[in-house]
This record gives structure tokens, sequence and C-alpha cells, in this order.
């Protein structure tokens, strides 16, 4: 990737940032975000071994997907990522989906939306004001994993991404970095973050599942039209844990037969 | 105009012997091999199989296989369609969902069922904001031929009477003809519908009212 590339990825991150409306440091609420600026937002726990997430545009709709059986840390990072691929990489005219099994940097793609996705959790002005004023100007070479787990509560991250952000805006040496794993290792993110009242939720999954309200609506309205069968409507249902039972089908008095002068007259 | 065809149209017309039905609205016929071998199989007599394979053999019907598909390079988009409409049709038998499937995967205007209850294929599609597929039951292509004078009074009741009677329909032509002219004229479902009426009318040079309004009165 080269600079002017960095560069507009930089300030598209911000300006998706501003959208949002993000003041604070990090995002308190990633997926309410994404839906806010027009992603329908899709949350699903598929198994920690599934795939992380998606990107994809059907029908003019833009979704986002992510895999809510991995820590939620990592869940925020996937919405991210997945924005970036939407913001970068997807058009209705050519590629419409990228399904991400990981997040490593196997081609030109996914190394941008991580950068995006780093960009838009962690901005640099963000986490220098973050140094300035919440942890005094503390010299880099001296942050400990209490630190680190700081950061990663004010971001809403993960421990190994502020790191890696960190690294990657030079603000920790190779050193330091190896250092800091290496207490993460001792300590494990957790216990860093409960040490600090940090946010332990960030080391848990959230199994959610969350799917925008309007295809639910869409489902129930199909199913009392009568244009689905019961089953179906049970099926979609079923995967957000509610009872079709519990939506009873509006009655609709049948309509009055007409006479076929009526109906010729309606032909003029 | 192409079409792909369900099930139980082709054992109701078959059976009643009137499957020029669809060779005379239809150019090209689909219909996917698993309705012949396992539906058909299990749900046609041996003389509509006879006659069914007799039409595909001399190819005025397409079978739709999966080579077929993979041949022409569309395996993968049937399969996508079947996924989708397994959703939609799930308490329904597979034969609709694959002639659904086909008619999206080759780009035929038409579905032929006459599975016209609600929540089925033809309630479904007529009432779907921008559908794709056109669905048509066995009576609805007959009053197309009656607008069209390709059949009279008189061969419209004989057909319509002979289907619904051999395969115990149990449906009254008049109100048939009512749910006919609610759907293209006096309330349509969509206006891609009514447009498509107007344009087969506007071609043929039909006076729809007259035409069906001498329908009405021989039928009453």
């Amino acid at each position: 990737m080269n600079k002017s590339r960095r560069l507009f990825i930089e300030k598209l991150a911000e300006y998706v940032r501003d959208e949002c409306n993000v003041t604070d440091y990090g995002f308190q609420n990633i997926f309410e975000a994404a839906e806010k600026i027009g992603y329908r937002m899709i949350r699903y726990p598929i198994g920690n071994d599934a795939f992380l997430g998606f990107a994809l545009i059907k029908e003019s709709e833009r979704i986002v997907f992510s895999n809510s059986s991995v820590i939620l840390s990592r869940e925020i990072f996937s919405v991210a990522h997945e924005i970036g691929h939407h913001k970068l990489h997807l058009s209705e005219m050519e590629k419409t989906i990228i399904k991400d099994d990981d997040f490593s940097d196997r081609d030109e793609n996914e190394i941008e939306a991580n950068y995006f996705a780093a960009c838009l959790l962690m901005p640099l002005e963000k986490v220098n004001k973050f140094i300035r004023l919440e942890l005094n100007e503390k010299s880099a070479d001296k942050f400990n994993g209490l630190d680190v787990a700081r950061i990663q509560t004010m971001f809403n991250i993960s421990y190994d991404m502020v790191l890696v952000r960190l690294k990657a805006l030079n603000i920790i040496s190779t050193s330091k970095y190896e250092e800091l794993i290496a207490e993460k290792m001792m300590n494990t993110a957790t216990k860093l973050l409960n040490a600090i009242n940090g946010n332990l939720d960030l080391c848990k999954p959230s199994e959610a599942k969350k799917i925008p309200a309007e295809y639910l609506e869409w489902v129930i309205s199909n199913y009392n039209e009568k244009l689905i069968p019961k089953k179906s409507l049970e099926i979609a249902l079923s995967y957000v844990d509610l009872n079709a039972d519990d939506f009873e089908e509006t009655m609709e008095e049948s309509p009055k037969e007409e006479n076929f002068d009526d109906l010729f007259r309606g032909m003029d | 105009m192409d079409a792909s065809l369900d099930t139980n149209v082709i054992i109701h017309l078959y059976r009643a012997g009137f499957q020029d039905v669809l060779f005379r609205r239809f150019e090209k016929l689909f219909a996917y091999e698993f309705i012949r071998t396992q539906e058909l199989a299990t749900h046609a007599g041996p003389d509509i199989l006879e006659l069914f394979d007799k039409d595909v053999e001399s190819e005025k019907i397409v079978l739709v296989t999966n080579e077929y598909l993979r041949n022409i390079g569309m395996c993968s988009i049937f399969q996508s369609h079947v996924n989708e409409l397994r959703i939609l049709f799930d308490g329904g038998d597979l034969g609709e969902v694959y002639a659904i499937s086909v008619a999206k995967t080759l780009g035929c205007i038409s579905l032929v069922t006459d599975d016209i209850k609600e929540r089925g294929p033809h309630y479904t599609l007529m009432r779907t904001p921008d559908s794709e597929v056109m669905p048509f039951a066995f009576y609805e292509l007959l009053f197309l031929d009656y607008l069209e004078e390709k059949i009279n009074n008189d061969e419209i009741l004989e057909c319509f009477s002979q289907i619904n009677s051999l395969s115990e329909l149990s449906w009254d032509c008049s109100s048939k003809l009512k749910s006919f002219i609610r759907r293209f004229w006096s309330s349509p479902y969509s206006d891609s519908e009514k447009a498509w009426m107007k344009e087969f009318c506007s071609e043929g040079h039909i006076n729809a009212k007259t035409r069906l309004k001498e329908l009405r009165d021989f039928l009453e």
C-alpha cells in the first residue's frame, strides 16, 4: 500500500467516524453506528472456528455480518474491517461480497481493510490525545500491561490490536511490543482489565443474535399476507429465538365477491 | 415466451389430453428432471408418463438436468435460487421450488402451475413486487387463448370442465374468470402484470372487455 493510498484510507476512516458522530476515543457501540450509517447489521454466533464476518451487497442493501462467537473486541474489529471492505472494495457493478475466514494480510484488499479498521477504531490523533491526557504524557518505553488495558477499554478493542496499532504508529518499539505481549501471556488480558476495572466484556464472546428489525417485520408481514407458509415463518424466527406462535396471524375479512358488472367497469 | 412447468399442471393437462394448451402458448417449455423422475413418477400414471416422455423426446419440452445446467454454466446460479426459494416455500414440495428456480435461471418469463392456494407459488409470485416470473394456472392460459380467439366459447368450457372434472379440482369457470379480470385489469397486484396484459391485447388487436363479456354471457 503506497503513501497516497494510506492517506486516502485514513481520511475515509475519519469521515466515517464523523458520520457516526464518534467524539469519544473509541466507538461506544460500533454495531449501532454501522446501522446508523446505512448498513444492515447482522450478528450471529456461528461458532468460534467459523469465519469472522462478511461484507455483502444484495439488491442494493449493504450488509455487514459478524460472528458473535468470537470475543467481543475481535467482533468489533470484524465490523470495522467489513465496513472497510464496503467502502474500499465492493460495488454493485463489480465485487459484491467478501467473506473473511481470518484477517491475515493475505492480499492487498485485506491489508487495506485492516488498515481502515485500525484507523477507524484507533486514529492517531485520538491515541496521542489519550497518551497526553489520560496517561499524563507517559513515555511509551514505560508502558505496562495496565496502560495497554486502559487504552483497550477506552477504544473498545483487543489488547493485541492496541499493541499492533501502537507499533504501527511507531509509538512503541518492537522490543516494547514483545515485552507487552509477554506481560499479557503472564497475566492474561482479562486480569489486566480486571485490575483497572476495565471492560471485561471485551474478552468474552457476546453470542449476540441480532438482525435488522425490518427483516423480522418482513417475514411476519409475508406470513400475514399469506405469502409464506408457517414453517418458513417458524424457521426464520427460530434463528433469533422467537416463537412463531407469539405472532398471531391477523385475520382479514375475505373480500366480498364482486359481480361481473363491477369488474368490467374496472376494465375501462 | 418461455415457461417452466410445475408438476400439477403437467398432470392436469396431460390427463385431460389438453397439453396442446402449453405448446400453442409458449415457444420453449422446461421441466426440471426431479419433476419427471420423482414427482411425475409418483403421482402421474403410466399413460401420462409415456406422453410426457414422447414430448421430451420430440423436443417440445426440454428436460433440465444438472448436466444441462452445468453445460450452460448455470448450475451454481440454479442452486442459489433453490436455496433461497426453499426458505420461502419450505412448507411445500420441492417441485415448485425447482420449477421457479428453473424459470429464474433460464430467464423464462412464466411459471405454469396449478398450485393456486394461499402461500403457494402462484399466489406468492403474483403478489411479489418486481417478480421476474409470472405465474399462470391452466385456466389463465385458456383465457389467453380465448382472448386471441384460438378457442371459442364451447371449447373453453369443454376444456375447463374436462380438466376440472378429471383432476377433481372443483373450480368454477365464472369465478376463475373474475380472478383473471381482477388480476390483469380491475385490481392488479403489480403494474408490470397490467402492462403485460395491455401489450398482449394491443399486439393481438384484442378488445378484451367485449370478448370477456361475451364469455361471461355464455357462462351465465
